[in-house]
């Protein structure tokens, strides 16, 4: 399924990126092919502004031109091609196509790394993230002294996505707060202790 | 005055002041005493008001210390005769006025507890803190949110505190730091790491994701060394679930793997390992230029150095292309067999079913072909074995029959016993669940018992408590018995003074008739001589004695006044002197001028040692 709705964006991303990717110079390319990378892996993408004016692109350009560099970045990576085979999907002057390869030759692994767990995570929620914080209870409608302490408890989850591996998963946050009391927070350690010696 | 000063006493024992047991009235205090119970009066009447409990040797300050708390005492409103004399130099009387008046100005019993109870542990200090950051956020009044910027609301002390305002999630966000993935020739990697890779804060989506992305890249690393003994298990688990993530991730780990065994790092924290690479990729631009003053010797021993390591990148590089190739036959063959492995396994279900389907069909035939074995064993000759059958048969309802009837026997006298059996047994139960039942209500009574005998008993305590702090006014109810005798005496005195007065009255009644008496009977005899004196020369001379003997007596009677008027003005004056005497001026001026003395005395020292010091720089 995944192989087939790549290979046919793929093909519609190639024409795109034939035709906005020649008004860059290398050194933009670069920059361009590396923040698209970027934004793959869960970090801030490419900025319109700054190469919108280093280019003659408008931004529906732009926009088009990120989401197909982005599905063919993932393809490649999916499909571990070598220089020729990018050649053929994509035929770019020679100086272009050696900058795409040096950049996934950079990024490679990391990249690698990024959809692996995206992959691995599949549709379940992941933890990914949690905050906390004591609270102290001075009283209650029923108690005009009650001393107690809460920990409040902010877990944060990504759901991975795998039909969508060029999407940002920072999109995808899931949200739980639960507060806990001193024997709840004991009960919960003791939990995730046990589950850290079976694994 | 013995009452007055043991309840002045108690109630400074009360505010901490340190009097010894001998000590019973106000004659025996020392002016040290005196003036720490004056200044510890003061503190609990004017918290903070900071004046020391112990006198100094030195005179002056004495004096100003003295002075001080009779300034504070006429500020309260004390209306006497106050000095720093009265504390240095007691006289006894004007300080039982003046502690008096302290002692009636001290806080009550409820106030002064509070001030006496400081909480010491550091929980208890914190929820002071809590409760007074409580009690003075309601007590402020409210502010419109957009006048507290993020939530902030500044008080007029200078403090702040949180109220409502946004509060960020924390969401972390992957940063490269040049230091995690190597998957091709450091040189690219360099490249990439100077020109390409953003600072830190620009890597993040968003200004709010960057505190905690820093946060979870610097605990993995802190983390990372203590995970890798647990890291093998890992792995195997995930060999189990895919063979294409096995091999990727088995690269991953050998690549990374490669790369630590070349850059020989030292350093094992990836925390470290950061910095070291952050420092490295902005200082590499320098060490490219090595200054020219480097002597030769460095120089070639960094050439050979440079070629080995060139050399090493070659043969790197040529183990690396090695490997590649390798790896993709293995791939190119892994594929091929997972092709085979999935046709196979499609295939496998049907074949299955295909065997149990022949099982089936197998066992069928099998039985038929018994039946049918026997039946044809049989048929040779029919008719005796169609006998032979019969005779089985009737042996076999004989049999069963004669198998009921010893049924019958044995189970009619078991049937009754178990009867009898099951009627004992519920019997037995119903005894057993009255006497449950007894024990249930048994225990509850018990229970109600101990839990009313622990009410009791914290009654108890309690009251012991209460008494235990009761007692210490039994005093009081002393002092207030003593009271009301006194006010009984004085409300005596004061009838007997009435009395008195009725008496004086009455005789200054008596003293007025007698005296008009006196007078009219003057008269009538002065008529009657006068009348007489006129014919007769005795009558006359009668008539004069007695003009003389009124004058005299009336003289005489004058005399008796001005005494008794004389000797209440010398009693008056006499009183006078005793309470000037009482006062003792002169020892109290000789006193005072002696401090003076001293006083200018020690300002002379004072000011030499100045001079000296002054000659001295």
């Amino acid at each position: 399924m995944t192989k087939t709705t790549a290979g046919l964006s793929a093909t519609s991303s190639a024409e795109v990126l034939i035709e906005l990717l020649p008004s860059l110079n290398e050194d933009i390319l670069k920059e361009f092919i590396h923040r698209c990378i970027d934004e793959i892996c869960g970090r801030k993408g490419p900025a319109s502004e700054k190469f919108c004016s280093s280019s003659s692109w408008t931004s529906s350009q732009f926009l088009e031109a990120t989401s197909s560099l982005k599905t063919f970045i993932v393809e490649c990576a999916v499909n571990s091609h070598d220089q020729r085979q990018i050649a053929e999907n994509l035929p770019l002057p020679e100086s272009q196509i050696n900058c795409l390869m040096n950049c996934l030759a950079v990024r490679g692994d990391e990249l690698k790394h990024c959809l692996l767990s995206k992959l691995k995570n599949g549709t379940s929620e992941v933890l990914t993230d949690h905050d906390w914080k004591v609270k102290w209870v001075m009283g209650s409608s029923s108690l005009s002294s009650l001393q107690e302490t809460l920990l409040e408890l902010d877990l944060t989850t990504t759901k991975g996505d795998p039909s969508a591996l060029a999407k940002n998963v920072s999109t995808q946050h899931g949200r739980i707060r639960i507060e806990l009391t001193r024997d709840n927070v004991n009960t919960l350690i003791n939990v995730l202790e046990k589950a850290q010696e079976s694994l | 005055m013995d009452e007055v000063d043991r309840i002045i006493i108690r109630s400074l024992k009360e505010i901490g002041c340190d009097i010894e047991e001998e000590i019973e009235s106000l004659k025996q205090f020392s002016p040290e005493l005196v003036v720490e119970a004056a200044s510890k009066c003061i503190e609990a009447i004017q918290p903070g008001s900071r004046i020391p409990t112990s006198l100094p040797p030195s005179m002056s300050l004495r004096f100003r210390i003295g002075a001080t708390i009779a300034q504070t005492c006429t500020d309260m409103g004390y209306t006497g005769e106050v000095g720093y004399q009265t504390f240095l130099y007691s006289n006894e009387a004007d300080l039982r006025r003046v502690l008096m008046f302290l002692i009636e100005r001290l806080p009550k019993d409820g106030q002064a507890d509070k001030i006496v109870q400081e909480p010491s542990s550091r929980a208890a200090r914190l929820r002071n803190e809590i409760s007074a950051t409580i009690t003075k956020q309601l007590s402020s009044p409210w502010v419109p949110s957009f006048c507290r910027t993020d939530g902030i609301r500044w008080h007029d002390d200078g403090s702040f505190t949180k109220e409502g305002g946004r509060c960020n999630p924390y969401v972390s966000e992957p940063l490269q730091t040049g230091n995690t993935s190597h998957g091709c020739t450091p040189q690219e990697w360099r490249e990439y790491c100077v020109q390409y890779l953003p600072l830190v804060s620009d890597q993040v989506s968003a200004a709010n994701r960057l505190v905690p992305s820093l946060i979870t890249l610097n605990s993995r690393g802190i983390l990372a060394p203590r995970q890798q003994l647990a890291a093998p298990k890992a792995e195997e688990l995930r060999k189990t679930r895919s063979d294409l993530l096995k091999s990727e991730f088995d690269k991953l780990v050998s690549s990374a793997a490669q790369q630590k065994l070349h850059s020989r790092s030292k350093l094992s924290s990836r925390f470290a390992l950061n910095e070291r690479l952050q420092f490295s990729s902005e200082k590499s631009p320098e060490k490219k230029k090595p200054p020219a003053a480097e002597s030769v010797v460095e120089e070639a021993a960094s050439e050979s150095a440079e070629e080995r390591q060139k050399r090493q990148e070659e043969e790197e590089e040529l183990a690396v292309e090695k490997l590649k190739s390798e790896n993709d036959d293995l791939r190119e063959r892994l594929e091929q067999l997972q092709l085979d492995i999935k046709t196979m396994s499609a295939k496998l279900p049907k074949v299955l079913d295909e065997r149990d389907l022949a099982e089936r069909a197998l066992k069928e035939a099998e039985a038929q072909q018994t039946v049918r074995r026997k039946v044809l064993d049989l048929l040779p000759n029919a008719d005796t074995n169609i006998e032979k059958l019969h005779a089985m048969i009737e042996a076999t309802t004989k049999k069963l029959v004669s198998l009921a009837s010893q049924w019958e026997e044995h189970r009619a006298p078991l049937l009754l016993k178990y009867r009898e059996a099951r009627k004992l047994n519920s019997s037995k139960a119903s005894e057993s669940a009255r006497q449950v039942e007894a024990l249930r209500i048994t225990r509850d009574k018990v229970s109600e018992l101990t839990e009313e005998l622990r009410n009791k008993e914290e009654l108890y305590k309690h009251l012991q408590a209460e008494y235990a702090k009761v007692s210490k006014d039994i005093s009081r109810s002393a002092y207030t018995r003593r009271i009301m005798e006194i006010i009984g005496n004085i409300s005596k005195q004061k009838d007997e003074i009435e009395k008195i007065l009725k008496d004086t009255k009455e005789l200054h009644k008596e003293i007025n008739t007698l005296a008009g008496r006196l007078d009219r009977s003057f008269t009538v005899a002065d008529e009657v001589i006068f009348r007489d004196a006129k014919r007769d020369e005795v009558s006359r001379r009668a008539y004069k004695l007695l003009a003389t003997l009124h004058s005299d007596c009336s003289e005489l009677v004058k005399m008796v006044e001005e005494t008794g008027a004389n000797v209440r003005e010398s009693r008056d004056l006499e009183d006078q002197i005793e309470t000037e005497r009482a006062k003792s001026v002169g020892g109290n001026l000789e006193r005072i001028s002696a401090d003076l003395h001293q006083m200018k005395q020690e300002t002379a020292s004072l000011a030499a040692q100045l001079k000296t010091k002054s000659g001295d720089v």
